[in-house]
């Protein structure tokens, strides 16, 4: 079997499960008389990063910015337009439709919306189950007795295994959709706002239970949300997107001890602290949202940027490597007040 | 008992009362076409020409028509071909429409732009002129037979069942659950038939009984035309009409076919209308 063999060749911890290098995804539009493309939405240009096993990697920004398109290129849900994604070492665009198929038993997926997520005509047993009896893992009651497993895991009742979604509270279904996603024992988990529907008290709930579930298994998280106290919560690392591009990647304490980039540093301002004494004081940021149809040239943030300066309006900024304290891997920041720190890549 | 949506949905239809009533006449009108003509010994076709044009009475409850047919067994036997041609014509389409669409809707691109450009271009076309083409190529002896009208209809009425069908797949294509499901690693077929026709199956069911009445009346213009089913609601009203003139009216004739296909279809509408409402996604109770 092809993957059993590059299992063993990447297997080692070192070895990082997900690499995505230039990753880039144009929505055509489409229009005019003949339904020709019109214009294309620059959904995510030019992305990279990786993902070790057993780490959090939290993918953060305003809506808009591509984190979900990011999260869907990952597992191939969209074909990329340009730039490779390589999990445990293979490379997902070279896949053939049956691997691929072997190949997503590895990866799965938590939506945001926990209603539309299960189907409305089906019992959340049904539900949890189909990946066990679609990949012949499980049948008859073996399969009932491990949906009734997987739904304990989550903190369900087993009883609950003939409910319809209808009958459950948006944190129970989202539990239900965690279950689901385990069911294969995945090694990658992509959380897609996993959390951003439900109510506080609840959301804490939710990310203890998917951090609990990560010690248990091993599991490796993409955790996508605009929300930063969450992702500060569950996250090792914390990638910040804007407009369809990475502009800063660090270590989660370090990002919030001190940011580089102007537009991270405005997000953290911008970001509540719940603590009466801290007083809120955020960067306002000018302007409005530029379209991803006609992004601005040079760095995409130059036109809302407090310090932009000559170079920004039309050379696009490289990733640039920053050292200080608590920088156990590389602090990537794209942004050309850093021009003399040295190229990453 | 664990109660599924379409169970709900059910509950939701027993308590809409002009749905009830609607399903009862249609039931009473069905079971006694169907049963009262073998149970009675009727004869639609037997003519008795001393009995022409009479008036109801005790032994012709309906009258009886202008070669001394009885009334009563001629809307009784032709209710059946009404009947029988509204839901295997609604069948038809059901079956075609609902196929073509759901693959139009699930694929996409270019494959849906194909196939949605097709049925625009017939649906381009006069109906009628496509039904008549259709009865025209069968052989002179099938016609007033009820095979080729259901056909006929079917597969003029698949067009709109398509195009409903594939716009719901559509948005259901994208719904987050399909992509689970993508994901899990569920195959093609798999999805369409669990996931997504599932969720497609209510507006069907209430777009399908919409479509019995219209096709019912479809069949007795054919029928009025003379290209229908020799012996149907529409050619008996076709019959009565062709009896009203000024001098003297026969009104028996006309009534009781027209108040039998009125009262059908006005019941098939109760009951859409009631199906409609309760599978309405935003009605809770």
């Amino acid at each position: 079997m092809p993957q059993a063999a590059s299992v063993s060749v990447n297997s080692g911890p070192q070895s990082p499960l997900v690499e995505v290098s230039g990753l880039r995804k144009y929505f055509p539009v489409r229009g005019g008389l003949f339904g020709g493309v019109v214009n294309q939405v620059r959904a995510v240009e030019d992305v990279s990063f990786s993902i070790k096993r057993g780490e959090t990697l939290g993918l953060v920004g305003e809506s808009g910015c591509g984190k979900t398109t990011v999260g869907r290129l990952l597992l191939r849900l969209i074909e990329p337009s340009a730039g490779r994604v390589r999990f445990g070492g293979e490379d997902l665009a070279t896949l053939s439709s049956s691997a691929l198929r072997q190949m997503r038993q590895r990866m799965q997926i938590v939506f945001q919306d926990p209603y539309s997520s299960l189907n409305p005509r089906r019992t959340v047993g049904d539900a949890i189950g189909e990946p066990l009896f679609v990949h012949g893992r499980a049948r008859g009651a073996e399969l009932e007795r491990r949906v009734t497993e997987l739904l304990e895991r989550v903190g369900l009742p087993g009883g609950y295994r003939s409910r319809y979604p209808h009958e459950f509270s948006g944190g129970q279904r989202q539990r239900v959709c965690i279950a689901r996603a385990l069911a294969l024992s995945p090694e990658l988990v992509v959380c897609d706002e996993a959390v951003s529907a439900l109510d506080i008290s609840i959301q804490a709930q939710i990310l203890n239970l998917l951090r609990d579930l990560q010690d248990e298994y091993g599991l490796t998280y993409l955790f996508i949300s605009h929300n930063l106290n969450v992702v500060r919560h569950i996250a090792d690392r914390i990638a910040v997107m804007y407009l369809g591009k990475l502009v800063e990647e660090a270590d989660a304490e370090r990002l919030f001890e001190s940011p580089q980039h102007p537009y991270t540093r405005a997000l953290m301002s911008a970001n509540p602290v719940p603590d009466p004494d801290v007083p809120l004081r955020p960067v306002c940021l000018q302007g409005e949202l530029p379209s991803p149809l006609d992004p601005p040239a040079g760095c995409r943030f130059h036109t809302r940027c407090p310090s932009a300066f000559q170079p920004c309006s039309h050379i696009v900024p490289e990733a640039r490597l920053i050292s200080g304290p608590h920088t156990t891997e590389g602090h990537r920041v794209w942004c050309h007040l850093y021009d003399d720190a040295p190229n990453s890549d | 008992m664990r109660k599924s949506p379409l169970q709900l949905a059910l509950q939701r239809v027993l308590r809409n009362r002009m749905a009830i009533g609607g399903a009862s006449l249609l039931i009473a009108i069905t079971l006694s076409c169907v049963l009262l003509p073998p149970l009675l010994g009727l004869d639609p076709n037997h003519t008795q020409p001393s009995l022409r044009n009479e008036a109801p009475s005790a032994r012709f409850i309906f009258g009886t028509d202008t070669l001394g047919r009885d009334v009563f067994a001629r809307v009784l036997v032709g209710g059946r071909t009404s009947l029988l041609v509204g839901i295997a014509a609604t069948a038809v389409s059901i079956l075609v429409g609902v196929t073509y669409g759901a693959v139009a809707g699930f694929y996409g691109g270019k494959v849906d732009e194909a196939m949605m450009r097709l049925v625009d271009f017939l649906y381009g076309l006069p109906y009628m002129f496509l039904v008549i083409l259709i009865m025209l190529m069968f052989s002179e002896t099938a016609r007033g037979d009820a095979l080729p009208v259901f056909l006929a209809l079917g597969l003029v009425q698949w067009l709109t069942m398509a195009r409903i069908v594939r716009g719901q797949v559509l948005t259901l294509r994208h719904q987050e659950f399909v992509l689970a499901a993508e994901l899990i690693g569920a195959s093609d077929a798999r999805i369409l038939l669990r996931h997504v026709l599932p969720n497609v199956l209510g507006i069907v069911v209430v777009y399908g009984t919409l479509m019995v009445p219209s096709v019912i009346i479809l069949e007795s213009f054919l029928s009025f035309l003379g290209l229908g089913v020799a012996l149907s609601w529409g050619q008996l009203v076709a019959d009565g009409i062709a009896v009203v003139n000024p001098i003297r009216s026969y009104w028996w004739i006309l009534v009781w076919p027209s108040l039998f296909l009125g009262a059908t279809l006005l019941s098939l509408n109760f009951v859409g209308d009631g199906l409609r409402d309760a599978l309405d996604p935003k009605a809770r109770t």
